[in-house]
């Protein structure tokens, strides 16, 4: 990927909702507005989703489905060195047209 | 499945579509800070959505950027990006955890409390009830419990949803401690509820006066306020029933849980205007409090049952602050005022007359302390609810009132009848018409005024300052107004050698508002004083200034007078009648009073302006030094809630400093012209305090008028001793420089009167 292709992929994503996960695993869902060569992200209107602690070892032996515990926050930068995962999030409806390898690979999952 | 998709697109396409426009919505009164409520998070696992993996391609195209190349949306700013929250930052993101340090604190909710913690949470709680009302946060203070977060987390919509222990294996019977501290937290949670809603109904300032954010949580809106305090009464008489506890025990808890259902109780009934039992509800809620402050020594004390961690779970970008802790003390003395005050507060209710209800207003929000900002919401409320005002009278009527006080008596232009006339050549006809413009365009002001009065101190000099130009503004239209009634009522008149060669007009409407603003521009001064805005050194002159206002307004009143007597020239009303003299004596009162009460205030003015241009000369005045002000820099900042006033002129610097200096009166002189001055106030305000409800249009609030004319008294009293002090130590010590005298200045609050500062002098031996 060359300069201009970088600048062209990362400007393509402005203003789509990122999922970034940070190294102490929680996760910021938010609307990109910005990044730099450190890969700090500025993202708006900002939740934050952590995942509650295990339930106690007693409460149960199936594997019990718990919910994420959000948080609105509202404008964040999330400093690139903390980052461990980004995701984007798209519209299944407005994927289907697309052809890359990893879509295909969550489009078997919704159909 | 399909189908699915699409109702879940199209539904997470609406919600877009409100957040967007969620700010807009939420656009809150301008006395208020901006604080929009979060959207509701979104789904995570959305069939219609998918989350990709991108890290990768994200990572290695960030690297091809430059150091310090930025790619961003264009309508983004770097000045917005400054407010942004840094995530991992320790002193911003307060969702960071130390390592090692975990989310949840772990409590055990299962654990049955004694009796003696139960009393200690209830009282620690009731110290962070008070805290929030004295305006901190509610992440600072009730949040910070681990039992109240129980409660409110899920949201309940029953009762039987806030019970603490929710393990599996839970006691049928709600243990019975248990129950009083759920049943007091509901009170307590239900009692918040209803002030914040209060609170934020009215005019107040976010974080200034009160904090009303809730974090995007529910204080219990979908829970009755009837079961709540069903279950309080409930509680109550299990706690008779149980023998688990001593008497003594029983008693106090019985004292908490009366005090929260009556404070529930008292919140619920205060906005209700017309309730007979509004002054009930606050004295029997002030009955509980000597109970509970006798038994706070029984409690013990549970801080791993609050939290500062708590404060990571609410919608907040701030990070966690400490927990607030006000001292049990302060926390009875601030319900205990509370009371008081909303006792007191109801008193406004009772209306007597429109000038009456203005001294009501401007004392009560006079108090010392000044009552808690949810008793004046609760002014506000009882004032101006609904636009009614009282709960009983239109703007109108108190418009009207004040106006056949001050400058209309029994006038045909209040006339009722006036509106019920069709015919458009009707003189009548448009003297309505002209009528109802001008009260459509006064009561926007004259309500703006009311609401002023009811904030915080500081907030009133500076809203006074602002609207100072509103009434300058609403003088001038009055002014048109007046002329264009003058074809119609056919005025005549007066012609006085001495004033003018012109004919002089009574110009009623703008006379009244000329009052008005004359009145304000003399109250901001003198918030100054109260505010301690002025330097010693500058005293002199704002005193000056204080008193030059106060002889226009009474010139001003004389003016008024001379069109107000029966048959003076005035415009009357057609009809005869006791009703027209009633008019006719009100107004005659009002000029007595407001000349009196001006004259005290400029004798008074006058004098401390003199004894402090003395001081001044004789340096005994501490003086600050300015490197980087001069006395004009000083004065632009000082008039400048005047500089734009076109009446009463402005002073210029240069005759100010003549005129307060007067630099060829010797000291002596000066201080004789100021003992003179000093004495005529204090004549003004012996006459003032023998004056009756009625004559003073203070009715209703008679008690704390007169305590304020009787402190004025004083600070004119010791106005007179101060000088003639120094007026002995200026003759003893002859030619000599050094003065054998001692000069301090009161702090605003230690001194008689906050308006009136009074030097004390005192002879060094």
């Amino acid at each position: 990927m060359d300069k201009a292709q970088a600048e062209d992929y990362l400007s393509s994503l402005l203003n789509k909702s990122l999922r970034v996960t940070t190294n102490d695993t929680r996760m910021f869902l938010g609307v990109f507005k910005c990044t730099d060569s450190d890969r700090n992200i500025i993202l708006a209107q900002t939740f934050e989703y952590r995942m509650p602690l295990p339930p106690k070892p007693s409460a149960g032996k199936a594997s019990i489905k718990q919910d994420m515990i959000s948080r609105y926050l509202g404008l964040v930068v999330v400093p690139g060195e903390y980052i461990t995962k980004i995701e984007v999030e798209e519209f299944a409806s407005q994927m289907k047209d697309k052809t890359t390898s990893s879509v295909g690979e969550t489009r078997s999952h919704i159909t | 499945m399909n189908s699915d998709n699409i109702t879940d697109i199209s539904n997470g396409l609406a919600n877009f579509s409100l957040n967007d426009n969620h700010d807009d919505a939420s656009q809150q009164s301008q006395f208020r800070s901006f604080d929009p409520e979060p959207p509701p998070a979104p789904i995570l696992h959305s069939q219609g959505v998918i989350a990709m993996d991108i890290t990768k391609q994200f990572i290695n195209a960030a690297q091809e950027l430059e150091l310090g190349q930025l790619v961003k949306d264009p309508y983004f700013t770097l000045f917005e990006a400054v407010g942004a929250l840094e995530i991992m930052d320790r002193k911003m993101d307060s969702g960071y955890l130390e390592p090692g340090e975990t989310m949840d604190d772990n409590y055990d909710f299962t654990l049955v409390l004694l009796p003696e913690e139960i009393i200690g949470i209830i009282d620690q709680l009731l110290c962070h009830e008070m805290a929030w009302h004295q305006g901190y946060p509610l992440s600072q203070t009730i949040f910070t419990s681990l039992y109240i977060d129980r409660i409110m987390m899920p949201a309940p919509v029953t009762l039987d949803q806030t019970l603490f222990d929710r393990s599996g294996n839970a006691p049928d019977e709600e243990p019975i401690t248990m129950q009083i501290l759920r049943a007091y937290c509901l009170g307590l949670i239900k009692t918040c509820f209803f002030v914040n809603d209060k609170v934020k109904a009215e005019h107040y300032y976010e974080e200034e006066d009160f904090v009303t954010h809730t974090y995007n949580r529910s204080l219990l809106d979908s829970i009755d306020h009837a079961e709540i305090v069903e279950l309080l009464d409930k509680t109550v008489k299990v706690i008779f029933a149980t023998d688990d506890f001593s008497q003594d025990m029983k008693k106090t808890l019985i004292a908490r849980l009366e005090l929260r259902s009556r404070f529930l109780t008292a919140v619920e009934v205060a906005t209700s205007r017309t309730s007979p039992a509004l002054k009930l509800v606050w004295t029997s809620l002030g009955n509980c409090i000597p109970r509970i402050k006798m038994s706070v020594d029984l409690g013990k004390p549970v801080p791993s049952s609050f939290s500062v961690k708590l404060q990571r779970k609410l919608a907040s970008t701030a990070p966690p602050r400490p927990i607030v802790h006000v001292s049990q003390e302060s926390a009875f003395e601030h319900l205990e005022n509370l009371c008081r005050d909303a006792v007191t507060v109801v008193e406004v209710l009772k209306y007597y007359d429109s000038r009456s209800l203005l001294t009501f207003v401007t004392l009560f929000q006079a108090r010392k302390p000044q009552p808690s900002v949810y008793v004046r919401t609760l002014l506000q409320h009882y004032l101006f609810g609904d636009m009614i005002m009282l709960g009983k009278m239109s703007i109108r009527q108190i418009l009207d009132e004040e106006l056949s006080t001050m400058t209309l008596p029994a006038s045909m232009l209040l006339d009722r009848i006036n509106d019920e006339v069709e015919v458009p050549s009707d003189p009548r006809f448009n003297i309505a018409t002209i009528m109802e413009t001008f009260r459509s365009r006064a009561a926007d002001t004259f309500i703006d005024y009311m609401r002023t009065i009811c904030q915080n101190r500081c907030r009133i000099r500076r809203t006074l300052c602002h609207a100072i130009t509103d009434w300058d503004n609403l003088q001038l239209d009055a002014e048109q107004l007046d002329v264009e009634l003058q074809a119609f009522t056919k005025e005549v008149p007066i012609f006085d050698e001495i004033i003018s060669t012109e004919p002089i007009y009574s110009f009623p409407l703008s006379s009244w508002a000329y009052y008005y603003k004359l009145g304000q521009m003399e109250w901001t001064v003198q918030m100054g004083f109260e505010l301690e805005v002025y330097q010693p050194d500058e005293l002199a002159d704002m005193y000056w200034y204080l008193q030059y206002l106060a002889r226009n307004r009474s010139q001003h009143l004389e003016r008024i007078r001379g069109f107000t007597v029966p048959n003076g020239g005035g415009i009357a009303a057609s009809d005869e009648s006791i009703h027209r003299h009633a008019e006719y004596g009100k107004a005659g009162l009002f000029f007595n009073f407001s000349s009196l009460e001006a004259a005290a205030t400029y004798g008074l003015a006058d004098a401390l302006s003199g004894l402090f241009t003395v001081l001044n000369r004789l340096s005994l005045l501490p003086k600050l030094p300015r490197p980087y002000g001069d006395a004009k820099m000083r004065y632009e900042v000082r008039m400048k809630p005047f500089l734009g006033i076109g009446l009463p002129e402005l002073v210029s610097l240069e005759n100010l400093k003549q005129l307060v200096e007067q630099p060829r009166q010797s000291i002596l002189d000066l201080l004789d012209l100021a003992a003179d001055s000093a004495a005529a106030a204090k004549k003004a305000f012996e006459i003032m305090s023998r004056l009756t409800p009625e004559e003073a249009f203070c009715q209703g609030s008679h008690a704390s008028w007169l305590k304020n004319v009787k402190d004025c008294l004083k600070a004119a009293i010791f106005t007179g001793i101060t000088i003639s002090t120094v007026r002995k130590a200026v003759i003893a010590a002859g030619n000599r420089v050094e003065l054998k005298i001692k000069i301090e200045i009161p702090e605003s609050g230690k001194g008689y009167h906050d308006w009136w500062v009074v030097p004390k002098a005192s002879s060094l031996a």
